[in-house]
């Protein structure tokens, strides 16, 4: 019989995009203008109570960016994985930046096959976890002014993990 | 046990079940009475997940372009478009169906050929595959609400409409094997705008015409089952 005193913890590979709307704290939906030199936060996720969730090193991640003039974001964009803890006022840098480059190059169907598995990686420091009430933060630094990001056009999407493997996990404690 | 497999048609649709942007159940699969099943969490499943909208005045004598108000999942395999699996419209007027030829990803319009014996002003229900939106396969046990943690699976709509599950790199699993005894349910929960029609029979207005599912979509959950010593009537 299960002792009444153990924890059980119950991990599950997840998905965090605009349509996670229970974790959605930023972004997702309407129009952010983007400031260019300068990191922006495009959406972010907050992590609910009793819940953790857990980062592989190299994370596949995919996305399609419009703005409001129906382009893509230029391909020199630079995107940046985040975290912001309870207790940070700022976001903190946990990996290297990656370029919108290859998402504007690689169809879709191309980014979600596993031909191109490698082109979609963001290198991390390393393998982490998000505690509860920490965000997870994507920031895009733009190279010119005037590009707003339109979250409302159906064709900007993004993907943090890959449905059914463990990129991202949920933990429940 | 016995093996078995569960798909489109053992699942029940539960009219105005999915509430967009709420995580809803879309479609059911009750355990018969006197069953026990078994989900298998290492076998791969199978799913394509489909939606529904009816276009009028369309004139469907010629080849003909369709722009679906929500996102359509483009379907390709080796990098060559599978059109025909992505969409296909149904001409209501004359009942007859028609396979998409060429999807636009940039502008979202589906192409489909003439329908013999089309005419100018038809009305046309199309189903395709969704590509916007959360998927959740969920247990509910009878009586109780339902627990975030018996998710046998989640994860988004474009990704498992759009990439070939028929590779080893793409396979989808279940978490976890779970034993489904009398009156438990199977649900399949979405969060999207989008109403989510996988037997085309089930969307809202479809004529007598209509006698098989014309939607390309699918379920292929593989499962065991046994009859239970208290078993039937």
């Amino acid at each position: 019989m299960a002792n009444q005193e153990e924890m059980v913890v119950i991990q599950r590979s997840f998905v965090l995009n605009k349509d996670q709307i229970d974790y959605l704290s930023h972004g997702g939906k309407g129009t952010i203008p983007l400031v260019a030199g300068q990191y922006t936060p495009i959406i972010s996720w907050k992590v609910p109570r009793q819940e953790k969730l857990g980062l592989i090193q190299n994370p596949r991640v995919t996305m399609k960016l419009y703005d409001t003039n129906g382009n893509e974001l230029p391909g020199n964009t630079k995107l940046m994985i985040s975290i912001k803890k309870p207790t940070q006022q700022l976001t903190q840098e946990i990996g290297n930046y990656k370029f919108y480059n290859e998402y504007q190059n690689l169809e879709w169907h191309q980014q979600l096959s596993g031909e191109y598995d490698n082109a979609v990686r963001f290198e991390m420091n390393s393998a982490g976890f998000f505690p509860e009430e920490s965000e997870l933060v994507i920031l895009a630094n733009v190279p010119e002014s005037g590009i707003t990001l339109n979250w409302d056009d159906p064709r900007s999407q993004i993907n943090i993990g890959r449905t059914g493997q463990p990129d991202l996990v949920r933990i429940e404690v | 046990m016995k093996k078995t497999n569960l798909s489109v048609d053992d699942f029940k649709h539960i009219p105005g079940g999915n509430i967009p942007n709420v995580y809803s159940p879309a479609y059911s699969f009750v355990i018969p009475k006197g069953y026990n099943y078994l989900t298998i969490n290492n076998e791969p499943a199978r799913m394509k997940i489909t939606t529904a909208q009816r276009f009028t005045g369309v004139n469907t004598s010629q080849d003909f372009t369709l722009t679906p108000t929500y996102l359509v999942a483009p379907f390709t395999i080796d990098g060559v478009q599978k059109s025909n699996q992505i969409a296909v419209a149904f001409d209501e007027t004359v009942g007859k169906v028609s396979k998409c030829v060429h999807y636009d990803s940039s502008t979202n319009q589906l192409v489909f050929n003439t329908i013999t014996g089309g005419g100018t002003s038809d009305t046309v229900s199309v189903y395709y595959l969704l590509a916007e939106g959360n998927l959740r396969l969920e247990v509910e046990y009878p009586g109780k609400n339902v627990l975030a943690s018996t998710a046998l699976f989640e994860g988004s709509l474009l990704d498992i409409n759009t990439k070939n599950q028929a590779n080893y790199k793409d396979y989808l699993f279940l978490y976890s094997q779970s034993l489904l005894s009398d009156a438990y349910k199977l649900s399949l929960y979405v969060l999207t705008r989008a109403p989510i029609i996988m037997d085309s029979r089930d969307f809202d207005g479809v004529p007598s015409s209509m006698v098989t599912n014309v939607a390309p979509s699918m379920l292929y959950l593989p499962v065991m089952y046994e009859r239970t010593d208290q078993g039937g009537v």
